[in-house]
Parts: C-alpha cells; structure tokens; sequence
C-alpha cells in the first residue's frame, strides 16, 4: 500500500459530517481510466452478490487509496470485507416512470439491528458505493438516502403509503465517485428513467469478527496479493484472532502503526 | 428439545435480575449423576490432553468433540431456555471451554494481588463502543462441577451491574481487587449466566482440591465463533436445534437473513410459546 494514501485519510469535516449524516461523498475516488476499465469489465461477468472474486481488477478496489484511509479512520484496522456485490440497474420501462411509488427503503445486514438490545444499535459496517455511470443528474438509478437516519432503528412513512419519508435525497455523482455510508443509513437504489443502465460495485466492510453476507469465494487470490489485502479477503491465523488479532492477523495494523505511530493505532 | 424445558424458562424475576447484575446463578442445574458424568468426562480430556496431569491450571477449548456428553450441554434444560430468552433464536455456539484449577501453591508472607479481571469479547469492548452501553452479543453459561460453598476455592468473582458501565474503576494501590466486586460461592452442579459484558475473574484456589468448570458460549450467528467446526458425525446426529448451535447455516446470507431452515429453534419457540414469544421489538425493513 502505497503511503501516498494517507493524503486521503479522513479530514475533521468529513468525520462531522459522516457521524452527522451517515453517509460521505468522495468525488474523483477513482480516476477516469479506472471507471473506464471497470465499465469495461463489469459487462463481462454475472451482476449480483459475491462479485469480489470474478476478476482481478476489483483487487484494485479493495484498498483504492482515496477511500480505504477513510473507512480504517471509521471502523479502526480490525476490519475485513464482509460482502460485495455490482449491481446494475437497466432503465424503468417507459410505462412505469411516471408511476408515484414509495422506494424500498433499508438498512444493511438483516437481523444485525433487531438483534441488538442497543437504541440505537452500533454501526458495526459501513458499505462503499462506487458508481461507474453518469449521475450527475437525479432519476438514473442514483443513490437515495435519508441524511441522519442512521441513528433511527425506525422510519416514520408518510400514511399515503407512496410517499417517500421527509428528508430523503438522491445524490448526485459523476462517474467515478464513491459513496461510503453507514449500514445503519436508511437508503435505496433509485429509480432509474434514464435510457442507460446504472451501474455501481458495492464493497461492505466491517470488524472482522462479523461474518461474511456472503461466499467471498476470494482463495485464487490469497497466494498472490500483499498482507493487507489478504486481511481485508478474510485472511486469519485461527478463530480467536477475530476479537483478540495477533499482528499477523491485521497487518493493516502494522502498516499504520509504521507510518502513523502507536498512539494513533491505539486510539482506534 | 423436551417441551418439560420450559418449566426453567427464564421468569420475570431472573429476567430483572440479569438485566441489572449481569450474571445469574442457576442451582442444581446439573444433578448429582450428571455432575458425576461430566467429572468422568473431564478426567478423560486431562488424561488426553493434559501432559503429566493437571498440576497447573489449565484451559481447554474446543471441547465438544471430545465426548459426546458434552452435547448433552448445548441444549440442557435447566439452562438453555433461560439463554434463549435473553438471547432470542437467532444464536448459535460461539466458544466452549473447559477450566481446570489445581490448588495454588502456598503464597509467603501474605501478598493478596488483584485478580486477572477481564470483560469477554476482546476487541468488542472497543469497537461497540459507541452505543450506549454497548450491546450484549453473547452470553456464557458456566458450569461447576465441584463444591465452590466455601471462598477462596477458585470461585468466580464479577462485579454486579458492570456490564452497563462504560469504564470500571480500579483501586490505585494495584493490588486490591476491583471496588464492588463479589466472590460467588455454590455447590457443585450450580450454573451461571455471565453477559459477555460483566467483569469478572477467576478467584486463586487456596483449597486442597482440584477445581474444575466448564464454560458453553452463545451469540448471534453473526458473530464469528471462536470456536471450530463441530465432528461432522456430531453434527450428523443431531437433532435441528442442535445443527442451528453446531453451526449449520444455508448459506452466508442466512447468518443475518435467516430462513425457516437456519432456525429451527424459531420454529420450536413459536409452536410452544406462540408469535409473540419470538416477535422483535419493533417490525422493520430488514434486507
């Protein structure tokens, strides 16, 4: 991991804003040429859950410099990616585009708030949205969120039942730009009623000791890839190292207490 | 699982309990014939695994596929519904343990030091730090197997109620023990519900004798267990509930979005106690 990174750590306006918001925007988080080749890539293999593993190129993603120093400075270097998926979303048939319906409005990973006695239930993951098409302008399948609703284990729908709740914005991105949100952040995927297909990666990341949503059949890659990378693809020494690591177990610990010192590793 | 087990579902008043100290004592959850089977058990896994025999203290974990007694634990009666009830269904084992303590040897000239207190979870204590008080998790349910009635026996000490706080204060001398703490004494066969949470520690074992608990973890099956994959023939031969502790899931998804198939203890707890009794607090949209 190149040191270059930490010019992208998290500045004291972006930690206001993400605990305030539950969500942060990152503008130009991948270059030009990175969203063309991942434009050019993601036709190439089957959408859906899982993605991680389909092709190289979404190693470069997995520690993308502009936004990895952001998500260690959120949930500490104890963290591995728990579920990643590209998701597609082709144009709404013209038929529908004018219909008044109310989003599906979520929070991340299941059951993780209702089992939690907590009010509101701690964060736990965050997910990074990285968008490769041209929503720069609302209605093309853009990324809808309620700002500061991370912290409601409840949403309080308007009684029309079509409506969407008070607050909720679509956000605005050009190609290229991530997302990184709390999995606490009511959100959805948006309509789209453009002509083109939206489409975006999604990377979930969270403490290591919270098991993967899904296969993260990631093992061809193991031998091949630095320490920290294999870290955040589920890397670990034995199952007590989930809560209690051993350095071997987060080299991403030993990287920043390098380049960061200790006090900075034990803050976090 | 015997519908008789919810004669020891958890009452209001161990509920209240619980929730306000942390840890709950259940006496006589093991009978004598049990805690006899369980001792002959543990001998076998000292015999086993103890080099020379158990003159230190010692820690096993991963004890399931050692004896199929052991089994008989993860669902035992007299304990499981109470875990249950604080825990809801969607839990599995996260850690077994067997903790064998030889008397210490003699200390001169009267030096008490403090005990190794600890919370469980490790890096959990930091990283749920930011709700308030952090969330529960996991619950472990000891087991005693010889007589603890008198102190100073390797008991367990806790410190009441400590679970809900944020930061636990420590006496500066270094050496006394942590203010408000308790040493718990019982008989053999008693069991205790410790919230991961609670502080605790093992007391010095200042008898003749050698003293022995064993320790069954739960946690939501989220939670990456800390311990490893059960003997398949023990998972074979289970029944469903004991598959959802064991460890079997579906698929990944189904860790957090379970199906009727992930949990059958869901199943067991709605067909005997009715909707209600496995209702969340609040109905909400889960993807």
């Amino acid at each position: 991991m190149n040191i270059s990174c930490l010019n992208h750590c998290m500045t004291d306006d972006e930690r206001t804003r993400f605990e305030q918001d539950g969500f942060l925007v990152v503008t130009d988080a991948m270059s030009p040429e990175m969203v063309a080749d991942f434009n050019e890539m993601v036709d190439t293999i089957e959408p859906g859950v899982n993605c991680i593993g389909k092709h190289d190129l979404f190693l470069e993603l997995i520690d993308l410099p502009t936004v990895l120093p952001k998500v260690w400075d959120i949930l500490s270097w104890n963290i591995h990616l728990y579920h990643t998926h590209y998701t597609p979303k082709p144009p709404l048939p013209l038929e529908e585009r004018n219909e008044k319906k109310r989003l599906h409005w979520h929070q991340d990973s299941g059951r993780v708030t209702l089992d939690m006695e907590s009010i509101p239930a701690p964060r736990i993951s965050v997910k990074v949205g990285f968008f490769l098409s041209d929503l720069s302008k609302g209605g093309r399948g853009n990324f809808n969120v309620i700002p500061e609703s991370h912290l409601k284990d409840q949403l309080e729908f308007p009684p029309d039942g079509i409506s969407n709740p008070e607050g909720a914005l679509e956000v605005l991105a050009a190609p290229g730009t991530a997302v990184i949100f709390d999995r606490r952040l009511w959100h959805d995927g948006g309509r789209n009623c453009s002509d083109t297909t939206r489409k975006a990666i999604f990377l979930g990341y969270s403490y290591r000791w919270f098991r993967a949503r899904d296969a993260m059949a990631v093992s061809h890659y193991m031998d091949r890839v630095d320490p920290i990378r294999r870290q955040l693809l589920g890397a670990h020494t034995g199952v007590a190292g989930f809560t209690s690591p051993t350095d071997e177990d987060v080299p991403l610990r030993g990287w920043l207490r390098e380049h960061l010192g200790e006090d900075a590793v034990a803050n976090m | 699982m015997d519908v008789a087990c919810l004669e020891h579902y958890l009452t209001d008043h161990e509920c209240q309990a619980f929730e306000r100290d942390g840890f709950l004592l259940i006496p006589g959850a093991l009978p004598a014939d049990m805690t006899h089977a369980l001792n002959t058990a543990v001998d076998g896994i000292i015999a086993k695994r103890a080099e020379g025999g158990a003159t230190n203290e010692l820690k096993f974990l991963d004890i399931l596929a050692e004896d199929d007694i052991f089994l008989e634990l993860i669902d035992w009666a007299r304990t499981f519904p109470k875990v249950w009830k604080i825990l809801k269904w969607n839990i599995h084992l996260c850690h077994t343990e067997l903790r064998v303590a030889p008397p210490q040897p003699k200390v001169t000239g009267g030096v008490n030091r403090r005990l190794q207190w600890s919370q469980e979870g490790g890096r959990l204590n930091r990283e749920l730090m930011e709700a308030n008080p952090p969330p529960r998790i996991s619950v472990t349910v000891g087991y005693f197997l010889t007589d603890l009635i008198e102190t100073g026996r390797g008991n367990p000490y806790v410190v009441p109620g400590s679970h809900l706080k944020r930061s636990i204060h420590a006496p500066i001398d270094g050496d006394s023990n942590l203010d408000d703490s308790m040493e718990l004494c019982m008989p053999a066969g008693t069991a205790v519900i410790f919230d991961r949470r609670l502080w605790r520690a093992h007391g010095l074992n200042r008898s003749n004798t050698t003293q022995r608990a064993l320790y069954i973890g739960y946690s939501y099956r989220w939670f990456h267990p800390t311990v490893g994959i059960p003997a398949s023939y023990q998972m074979e031969r289970s029944d469903p509930i004991r598959r959802q502790l064991l460890g079997a899931t579906t698929s990944s998804l189904a860790l957090t979005t379970p199906t009727d198939a992930d949990v059958p203890l869901r199943d067991w707890i709605q067909t005997h106690l009715g909707d209600e009794a496995i209702a969340d607090r609040s109905a909400r949209n889960l993807t």
